[in-house]
């Protein structure tokens, strides 16, 4: 798989959905940054060749809770650097950190990030998108 | 509390009145409060094994109890609604265990738990309150207009402010737990 990510691939997370405590979902609808404040990268999955619904699918068979989408358009925006990552069992997993020396997601970018991300699945429901 | 009134030998007389009085009180109290523990909700905002929490929308009673291993708590507010609500996120925020976001997040400290929750008690406003997977409990504040501020509690004992404007602007600074409220007061243009 390319190291690299186009501007139009989607980098999904799962968050815990509202219904579950605790939630970070605000009032308007959007996660809060706290959802997207790690220690080091941001574990996510890309979509890369899949759709999203195979992307989501994929995701969702692996975690619990409702998944976002984070384009790496907006993690270009913000200044982050996402780094491919594939593990043993998982071909599609990748990180976002807050600069190329792999600094976890400032403050600004995670506010930022937050306020991009869309949600895309929520469990026992249909895809969003 | 009886007032009004003005000697000893009125105070004799007026006892048994004030006896009768105080049982109508404590009647209607004990069946008012039966009566919100046994009536069905309008709007149950989240029951699991950790707190339920039942709302009644006419009234703005909040109950709200925890359920431990050995006892049960109830409190009730009146009015006080958003501050009970945090108490129980922050009891939820208490019992998680390590990998509670399926990422490898760790639990949090008591002394972190006490820390956010003596801020609530004290809290001008009330915040939303969510934990994060870096050892930190984030508080938020955010306005109509996009301004946007947080707290952000760490296991260290640090608090760290960041404030987003609507147009862009950002502040970024480590803040004493004393000058919390200001900042909010700040924050909303309240006169201090």
């Amino acid at each position: 798989m390319d190291e690299k990510f186009k501007d139009d691939e989607l980098l999904l997370r799962a968050v815990w959905p509202p219904t579950k405590r605790p939630d970070f979902w605000k009032s308007n609808g959007k996660i809060s940054s706290a959802a997207l404040k790690v220690k080091n990268g941001l574990s996510v999955n890309r979509t890369a060749h899949l759709t999203l619904e195979e992307a989501v699918n994929f995701t969702a068979s692996r975690l619990n809770g409702s998944i976002v989408s984070i384009s790496v358009k907006s993690c270009s925006f913000v200044n982050a650097f996402v780094k491919y990552a594939p593990s043993n069992d998982n071909e599609f997993h990748s990180e976002i950190y807050g600069n190329k020396e792999q600094d976890a997601l400032s403050d600004e970018q995670a506010f930022v990030l937050a306020k991009e991300a869309k949600l895309v699945y929520r469990p026992n429901a249909e895809y969003i998108i | 509390m009886i007032s009004n009134v003005r000697s000893i030998n009125e105070d004799v007389k007026s006892i048994p009145q004030f006896q009768s009085t105080i049982a109508k009180v404590c009647t209607v109290f004990t069946l008012i409060s039966f009566m919100s523990t046994n009536c069905d909700s309008t709007t149950v905002l989240t029951k699991d094994k950790y707190y339920s929490s039942v709302v009644s929308s006419e009234s703005e009673v909040v109950k709200f109890t925890t359920n431990t291993t050995s006892e049960m708590n109830v409190y009730n507010s009146v009015l006080d609604y958003k501050k009970y609500k945090n108490f129980g996120t922050l009891k939820v925020i208490e019992a998680l265990q390590s990998n509670w976001n399926g990422y490898g997040a760790d639990s949090f400290s008591v002394d972190l738990i006490s820390k956010v929750r003596e801020f609530v008690v004290s809290a001008v406003i009330q915040p939303d309150i969510f934990p994060t997977a870096r050892d930190s409990i984030q508080i938020e504040y955010e306005k109509d207009n996009g301004d946007y501020l947080e707290f952000e509690f760490f296991e260290n004992g640090e608090i760290k402010k960041f404030f987003y404007g609507s147009q862009g602007e950002t502040d970024t600074q480590y803040i004493s737990f004393e000058c919390l409220n200001g900042e909010i007061d700040t924050f909303y243009g309240r006169k201090i």
